[in-house]
């Protein structure tokens, strides 16, 4: 049966030593948890070769992070530090390795990626340095900013409409899904929503009262939609940047577009 | 973003085209994309080896799509990658006829 992490942000487990080591415990244990085979050799093989090159944090991040795997999914790592060598590996792996003074610098900024690491991240190995990235959200109280997504979803709207205009569906289908992605991140961010991992955004989004949104972003996953259908996939993004001009702080929900 | 965007998906269409003709299974797979790109250039399908840039146009890729990072390549990078992608993109047209 599949595992599945808990809703929960942990970035409250770091304010004592027990409770972050336990945290780390724990997110061992569920990095490994109920994932098949292949992924867990692969969780290992990072872990292990991440530490022999000296790296000195890993997170496992997204879906895989989540037990919320999708037939799209790879699997991602946080890695502070030195990228550890992987071609050899079997599976389709996005590493983003980075200095601890980039780490650090980023998450004091409100970095969505990293705060995702710290907050739902299984964090498989850290000699200090996530625990005090994860202090310093704590005490900053910062939080991603929900404009910059919104920017990034109008980019990628006009990305998507050119691909799509060049007829390439299966590029169509995942530039649509990119600025779904994008527009959901916006939206809950200006909600004082976390986004989770990409198959946790339809419910998320649902739970804020946008059915149509939800629908979208959960066919552009699960699905391999037509060039029509992506077309009106594109429309609702349309609809829902226009809907909410300037400095949105409650984004609208779109229900038709 | 749009030329990074744009040499990525050329370069797939065209290394997806050959793979299927030469029966490899990509399996939707970016990192597949890239490892039948090296084994049809060692089987003289392809007049470069494109498996290292699809490998780092992906990651570019990822880097504008989901991190909204300011990716910028030099003009000369960008012309010599849209040479070698051009090459391949011809010799899939040449099999496809």
């Amino acid at each position: 049966m599949e595992h599945r992490r808990p809703y929960g942000d942990l970035l409250g487990r770091s304010r004592t030593e027990e409770g972050w080591d336990r945290r780390l415990t724990t997110d061992v244990e569920e990095a490994l948890a109920g994932q098949d085979r292949r992924v867990r050799n692969v969780v290992e093989a990072v872990v292990s070769r991440s530490v022999a090159v000296g790296s000195e944090g890993v997170a496992l991040m997204g879906s895989t992070a989540r037990g919320r795997r999708t037939p799209i999914s790879d699997i991602d790592f946080l890695v502070v530090g030195s990228r550890p060598g992987l071609d050899d590996l079997p599976m389709e792996i996005d590493i983003r390795a980075l200095h601890r003074d980039e780490v650090l610098r980023r998450v004091r900024s409100g970095d969505e990626y990293l705060q995702w690491a710290l907050r739902f991240g299984c964090i498989v190995h850290d000699t200090g340095v996530l625990r005090q990235a994860a202090q310093a959200v704590l005490r900053t109280g910062s939080w991603p900013d929900a404009e910059r997504k919104r920017g990034h979803a109008q980019t990628l709207l006009g990305l998507a409409t050119r691909i799509l205009g060049s007829g390439d569906r299966e590029a169509a289908e995942e530039s649509v899904r990119a600025c779904l992605t994008a527009l959901v991140h916006w939206i809950l961010l200006a909600n004082q929503v976390f986004p989770l991992s990409r198959d946790e955004l339809s419910d998320q989004i649902l739970e804020l009262g946008s059915f149509d949104l939800a629908a979208a972003l959960h066919r552009s996953i699960h699905s391999e939609p037509d060039l029509d259908e992506l077309e009106t996939m594109l429309r609702l993004v349309r609809h829902a940047i226009e809907l909410t001009p300037g400095r949105a702080g409650r984004a609208a929900l779109p229900n038709a577009a | 973003m749009v030329a990074i965007t744009f040499l990525h998906l050329a370069a797939e269409a065209a290394v997806v085209g050959l793979a299927e003709r030469h029966g490899i299974d990509t399996k939707r797979r970016h990192d597949l994309k890239a490892d039948a790109a090296t084994s049809l250039f060692e089987a003289d399908h392809l007049p470069a080896d494109l498996g290292p840039d699809l490998r780092a146009l992906n990651e570019l890729r990822k880097d504008v799509t989901y991190e909204g990072a300011d990716v910028e390549l030099s003009r000369e990078e960008l012309d010599a990658l849209a040479e070698r992608v051009g090459s391949a993109v011809a010799a899939a047209e040449e099999v496809a006829g």
